[in-house]
């Protein structure tokens, strides 16, 4: 290889050194913007589960102070609107589950408690907790899960035209 | 067995209201032992601030910022040191939380809660205490007949309520969408149960 590349000829070289150099600029170029589109993804993501929570939270306030349940359902199937949620929550303020949601045709088991208020992913979910509080008490916590397929179909769609593109430099 | 399995649930609702004011376990018996009659008042004590909670007053109601949020009790007092225990620490809109036990009408109180001893002058206390912005609560069945703004009702072993809307607009209060959505009066006409 060493030696067929020292023999060639200097056109065939300097093309060579072309190809190679644009095809790693390329490359470079591919990752980083796989990169950042999955950190924007992400943000959006998080940005919107958060404004989901906050309207949930507020509109269960009463419910949960008035102990009414069905209430509570019947405002947690606001998040059918979002295609992303897989599922959400509202648990009492012991922590306990006081009214759920899951999407249809999704099969999402919800935790016995909410665990710590924040946003975290686990897997391919990003989960969001919020406490609920109603004059400095906190009296119940709102969960939303989301899934996180909408990231591997762009990230897919990404890899696809990335290899399309290095097909095409060939 | 059926007795135990309320006793036992109105035991876990009045822990539960003990803790905080907020997010109240409305369950209660109706009737019965002194001890149940005790967690109904506190279901009751607990729902009262939490009205509080979703309905506004004019902001001159109130002298300053911090000006307490007053609860008063009209006629004999069916709550007895329940009503005190269960506010003390809670906020209403910032504020905290005092109890009054009056005999007549007073101004500057901003929810009162009538007792059933004033029964046959309860069309008489609704008018006039909505001349002076109080949120007016009572458990007679006419209640809201008389001018009446929330009327406190049981159900099977949960405490429910009817809201007034009209009569708490003439008193310049108003009360959430939230509030108003849970009422059982409302409910109906929602078609929701």
């Amino acid at each position: 290889m060493k030696r067929w590349f020292e023999d060639a000829p200097i056109r065939w070289k300097l093309t060579v050194l072309m190809a190679s150099t644009t095809a790693l600029a390329l490359a470079l170029a591919a990752v980083a913007l796989g990169t950042y589109e999955g950190a924007t993804f992400r943000k959006a993501l998080e940005q919107k589960l958060n404004v989901v929570a906050e309207i949930v939270g507020r509109n269960c306030k009463a419910a949960l102070a008035f102990n009414d349940r069905s209430v509570a359902k019947d405002l947690l199937l606001a998040l059918d609107a979002e295609p992303s949620i897989e599922a959400g929550a509202v648990f009492d303020k012991d922590d306990k589950l006081f009214a759920t949601y899951v999407a249809a045709k999704t099969n999402v088991a919800l935790p016995a408690s909410p665990g710590e208020p924040g946003n975290r992913i686990t897997g391919r979910r990003m989960i969001v907790v919020r406490p609920i509080v109603l004059d400095g008490e906190t009296v119940g916590t709102v969960y939303v899960q989301s899934t996180l397929s909408e990231l591997s179909s762009r990230m897919l769609v990404l890899a696809e035209s990335r290899s399309s593109l290095s097909s095409a430099v060939r | 067995m059926a007795l135990l399995s309320v006793t036992r649930r109105l035991k876990a609702a009045a822990a539960a209201i003990a803790v905080a004011a907020g997010g109240v376990a409305a369950t209660a018996a109706p009737h019965g032992s002194e001890a149940q009659r005790a967690d109904e008042y506190r279901v009751k004590a607990a729902m009262l601030v939490n009205f509080a909670r979703f309905i506004e007053w004019p902001a001159d109601v109130f002298s300053s910022p911090i000006a307490p949020f007053y609860v008063c009790v009209l006629g004999v007092d069916p709550f007895g040191g329940i009503l005190d225990d269960s506010v003390k620490g809670h906020l209403v809109g910032g504020r905290p939380i005092q109890t009054r036990r009056i005999a007549d009408v007073e101004p500057g109180c901003h929810v009162v809660f009538i007792s059933g001893s004033e029964r046959k002058r309860m069309s008489v206390l609704a008018d006039r205490l909505r001349t002076t912005g109080a949120l007016t609560v009572a458990e007679e069945e006419e209640f809201g007949a008389v001018g009446g703004m929330i009327q406190l009702f049981t159900d099977g072993d949960t405490i429910k309520f009817n809201i007034y809307p009209g009569s708490l607009e003439q008193s310049k209060l108003r009360a959430s969408a939230r509030l108003i959505a849970l009422a059982a009066n409302q409910k109906h006409m929602r078609g929701l149960r």
